[in-house]
C-alpha cells in the first residue's frame, strides 16, 4: 500500500513539474515539488522508500528531456543517499535543516541548468533568476510542510 | 549508513550508469522515444479505441434502426399487398356483368385429396348452398356447405365434380372431371378439339352460368375404350393457394 502511495505522490509530483509548474508559479518562479518529495521521503517515512522513489522518478523524468536514459534516476539516488548521510548530524524536527532541502534544491537546479549546456552568461542568469528562487520557495513550502508534520507528531504523542 | 542500503545504492547507480551508456550507444534516446511513445502512439491508440468503442455504439444502434425498418417494411409489404388486392377485386368487382360476392379464404378444408376451403361469409350475405363460385381467372367450384357467417366452398378438384363444359371454338361439349387431373369426358373421337382451345362452361345444369371460362386443351388422346377423346385441360384458375373468391348470387 505504502509503495503505491509513493508511486502516486511520485506521478502526481511529476505530473506538477512537467504539467503545472507554470500555472502554479509566481512570475516565473515555481517550487520544486520532485526534490520536495524526496526529500520528505527520505528523511521522514523511509529511507529504503527515498532510494527506489528517486530512482523511478528519475526513469521518468528523464522521458521528458534529451538526455540520457538513466541521468536523472543517478541524480536523485544520490540525493537520496545524500539526504540520509547527513541524517544522523541534523535533527530533522528543527526548521534550521531544511538548509538541506535548500541545498539540494540548489544542486538540482544546477544540474540542471548545466545538462542545458547555457552560456556562462544565460547560466548566470538562470541561477539568478530561476534556481535561487526556487531554492527559496521549495524550503518556504518545507517549513509548511514540516510544520504539519511536528504537528502530527504532537498529535501522535498526546494520543500515546 | 545500513551495508544493505548502500549495497542497494551502488546497484541502482550502476543501472542508472548502465542505461545511460546504453542509450548513448543506441540510435535516438531511449527517453524520446518512449515520450514519443506515450505522447503519440498511445494517443493514437486511444483515439482508435474511442473511435472503435463509438463505431461499435453506432454499430449498435444502427442495427436497431435496420430491425425496427425491417419490421415497418414487412408491415408496409403486407398493407400494400392487401391494398393491391382490395383494389384488384374492386376492379373485378365493378367490371364483371354477373352478381357477385367478395369473399375471403379463411382456411382450407383438411381433406387429403379433394380440396376446399372455408370462406368468409355464409347466409348473413344471401349465399345459398350450390351457388357457383369464380376467381380472378375463371371458375373456382361451387358452395357445398353454408353457416351464418362462413361457408365451405368445393373446388374443381374434387372427385365428386362433373362439370358440363364446352369448346369455345368449336361448341364442342363434354364433361369436365378431375382425376389428379382435369380431362374433359364423353368426347366423340370425331369431334373437332385443338390443342389450346379454350373451355367454358356450358350452362347446362342447375350450376354455372354459360361462358365461364375453365381452363385451355393441353393434350388430346383415345380413351382405351377406343370410342370417345380423352382432352387434357389445364385450368386457368388456381385451386392451391387462392385469397380471395366470388360467389355468384344466381
Amino acid at each position: 500500500m505504502r509503495i503505491f502511495i509513493a508511486f502516486f505522490l511520485s506521478l502526481l509530483a511529476l505530473s506538477w513539474r512537467i504539467s503545472f509548474s507554470d500555472v502554479f508559479s509566481i512570475g516565473s518562479i515555481s517550487f520544486n515539488p520532485l526534490i520536495l518529495l524526496l526529500y520528505f521521503t527520505t528523511l521522514y517515512w523511509n529511507g529504503w522508500y527515498g532510494l527506489f522513489l528517486g530512482f523511478l522518478l528519475g526513469l521518468l523524468y528523464g522521458i521528458f528531456f534529451p538526455i540520457p536514459f538513466g541521468f536523472y534516476s543517478l541524480v536523485f539516488c544520490s540525493l537520496s543517499v545524500g539526504f540520509l548521510a547527513v541524517r544522523r548530524r541534523i535533527y530533522k524536527y528543527k526548521y534550521s535543516s531544511l538548509i538541506i532541502l535548500f541545498i539540494a534544491t540548489f544542486i538540482f537546479g544546477v544540474i540542471e541548468l548545466l545538462v542545458q549546456g547555457l552560456s556562462t552568461g544565460l547560466f548566470m542568469l538562470h541561477l539568478g533568476i530561476n534556481i535561487i528562487p526556487e531554492s527559496i520557495l521549495t524550503t518556504i513550502i518545507g517549513i509548511g510542510i514540516l510544520y504539519i508534520l511536528k504537528k502530527m507528531q504532537c498529535g501522535l504523542h498526546l494520543n500515546y | 549508513m545500513e551495508r544493505k542500503f548502500l549495497v542497494s545504492y551502488i546497484i541502482l547507480i550502476l543501472t542508472s550508469l548502465l542505461l545511460i551508456i546504453l542509450d548513448c550507444s543506441a540510435g535516438p534516446p531511449l527517453g524520446g522515444r518512449i515520450y514519443n511513445f506515450f505522447s503519440i502512439e498511445a494517443r493514437q491508440q486511444l483515439n482508435r479505441w474511442t473511435g472503435y468503442k463509438d463505431l461499435e455504439k453506432k454499430n449498435k444502434s444502427l442495427l436497431k434502426d435496420i430491425a425496427k425498418l425491417s419490421y415497418e417494411m414487412e408491415i408496409y409489404e403486407t398493407v400494400k399487398r392487401e391494398n393491391e388486392q382490395l383494389k384488384k377485386t374492386l376492379e373485378f368487382e365493378s367490371n364483371s356483368p354477373l352478381d357477385i360476392i367478395p369473399c375471403q379464404i379463411v382456411n382450407r378444408l383438411p381433406e387429403a385429396v379433394n380440396v376446399s376451403y372455408f370462406i368468409s361469409k355464409g347466409a348473413f350475405m344471401s349465399i345459398e348452398v350450390g351457388d357457383p363460385v369464380i376467381g380472378f381467372n375463371g371458375v373456382f367450384g361451387k358452395v357445398l356447405k353454408v353457416g351464418n357467417e362462413t361457408s365451405i366452398v368445393q373446388t374443381l378438384m374434387n372427385y365428386n365434380v362433373a362439370l358440363s363444359a364446352v369448346d369455345q371454338r368449336s361448341k364442342v361439349r363434354g364433361i369436365l372431371r378431375w382425376h389428379r387431373r382435369f380431362y374433359l369426358e364423353g368426347v366423340p373421337i370425331y369431334a373437332d378439339v385443338k390443342e389450346g382451345d379454350t373451355i367454358v362452361t356450358s350452362g347446362k345444369g342447375s350450376v354455372f352460368p354459360q361462358g365461364l371460362w375453365i381452363g385451355k386443351v393441353i393434350s388430346i388422346s383415345m380413351e382405351e375404350s377406343g370410342y370417345s377423346l380423352r382432352i387434357e385441360t389445364e385450368p386457368f384458375e388456381d385451386f392451391t393457394n387462392p385469397d380471395v373468391i366470388f360467389v355468384i348470387k344466381k
